[in-house]
């Protein structure tokens, strides 16, 4: 069987309850249900997950390297945009 | 040998036997993720046959017996499994189908064995924990066969030429003897009739559904209960027995 005919599927994994999914990596499937029986095969088989999301990599939308000076440049000098300026009380400090 | 040692161990022989083919595919298979896929499947009934072995040690009159002697230091007429879990892997379309077949079987023979109401004995509790990874390994099979049986029409020749191969081999499932008849009589395994029942339902429709008509051949095997193999059993065992054979007691 040849991979081209095969979509390149995203995978996530949340590791533990009230943990947010997060992406472990990708693989070849021919669909959701086959991505799924996969997903389970290549990334829990040591018990690393207990959900599991699959997304089609091409479902994915990404930022552009070179829209990267647009983007994030303007946050760089917005030092007051973190809450570092403000005194926490003692006893709210964990 | 009593009966629930002789079937116990048949079951780890069927898991041992079929795992060690299945990890043939180990680095061969069609794609990497599928390639990973039968490997954790392989790995799967190994670790079965050892979970079914070291019950059987534990309850086998003579002492000092443990998985390695069962899967090492026994010849070809002392292993009891089915021969459809002995039979060379053949192309992508025979291993998978051969994986659908029996684990339709594993499931409801395991499912029978999760019921058997024997307190404080473990063999139950082992069964209940195969039927979950023979459920998942079903639904992956199960799958496979559509793919492939609808797939192209090179894949669809394949699947029915795999059916035409390992059809008669399915009729030793119901092939019962006085051991099968023992643990159908304490609850412990599906009766012959309910089994070809529930089997042929399933592998019937699915097969039906993906346009292969079941095989008109009569032909069916038998013997595997007995310890009687087909002639790849033979070289199967010295491949996985050569370094214990060599070196006895050898460990890593």
């Amino acid at each position: 069987m040849n991979n081209d005919e095969l979509d390149l599927w995203e995978v996530f994994l949340r590791s533990a309850r009230g943990i947010e999914h997060k992406h472990v990596g990708s693989l070849h499937a021919a669909n959701a249900e086959h991505a799924m029986e996969s997903a389970r095969d290549v990334y829990t088989r040591r018990q690393e997950g207990i959900s599991i999301w699959v997304v089609r990599s091409k479902e994915i939308h990404a930022s552009q390297s070179e829209d990267s000076e647009m983007l994030f440049d303007p946050a760089e000098d917005k030092i007051y945009r973190h809450p570092t300026f403000y005194d926490v009380s003692e006893k709210l400090k964990l | 040998m009593n009966h629930l040692l002789k079937y116990t161990l048949r079951l780890g022989d069927n898991a041992l036997i079929l795992g060690q083919r299945m990890s043939e595919w180990c680095g061969h298979g069609p794609f990497l993720e599928e390639d990973i896929a039968m490997a954790n499947s392989a790995l799967d009934y190994v670790g079965r046959a050892r979970l079914l072995y070291t019950y059987a040690a534990s309850i086998d009159s003579v002492k000092g017996r443990d998985e390695d002697f069962y899967a090492f230091r026994r010849d070809e007429a002392e292993f009891e499994n089915l021969q459809i879990c002995e039979l060379p892997n053949g192309d992508y379309a025979f291993t998978i189908l051969r994986q659908f077949l029996f684990d339709h079987y594993c499931v409801l023979v395991y499912r029978a064995l999760s019921r058997f109401d024997k307190p404080s004995d473990q063999l139950p509790g082992l069964a209940a924990k195969i039927v979950k990874e023979s459920s998942f390994h079903l639904a992956r099979s199960t799958k496979w066969v559509q793919r492939l049986g609808l797939g192209t029409i090179e894949s669809n020749l394949r699947m029915k030429r795999a059916l035409e191969e390992l059809w008669g081999y399915t009729r030793e499932f119901f092939d019962y003897d006085e051991t099968d008849r023992s643990m159908v009589s304490i609850g412990a395994c599906p009766e012959k009739e309910k089994l070809r029942f529930d089997w042929s339902n399933l592998v019937e429709k699915v097969l039906f559904d993906v346009s292969l008509k079941l095989p008109e051949s009569k032909w069916e095997a038998n013997g595997g209960r007995q310890g009687v193999h087909t002639e790849h059993m033979g070289k199967l065992l010295a491949e996985m027995q050569v370094l214990q054979r060599r070196y006895p007691s050898l460990s890593w």
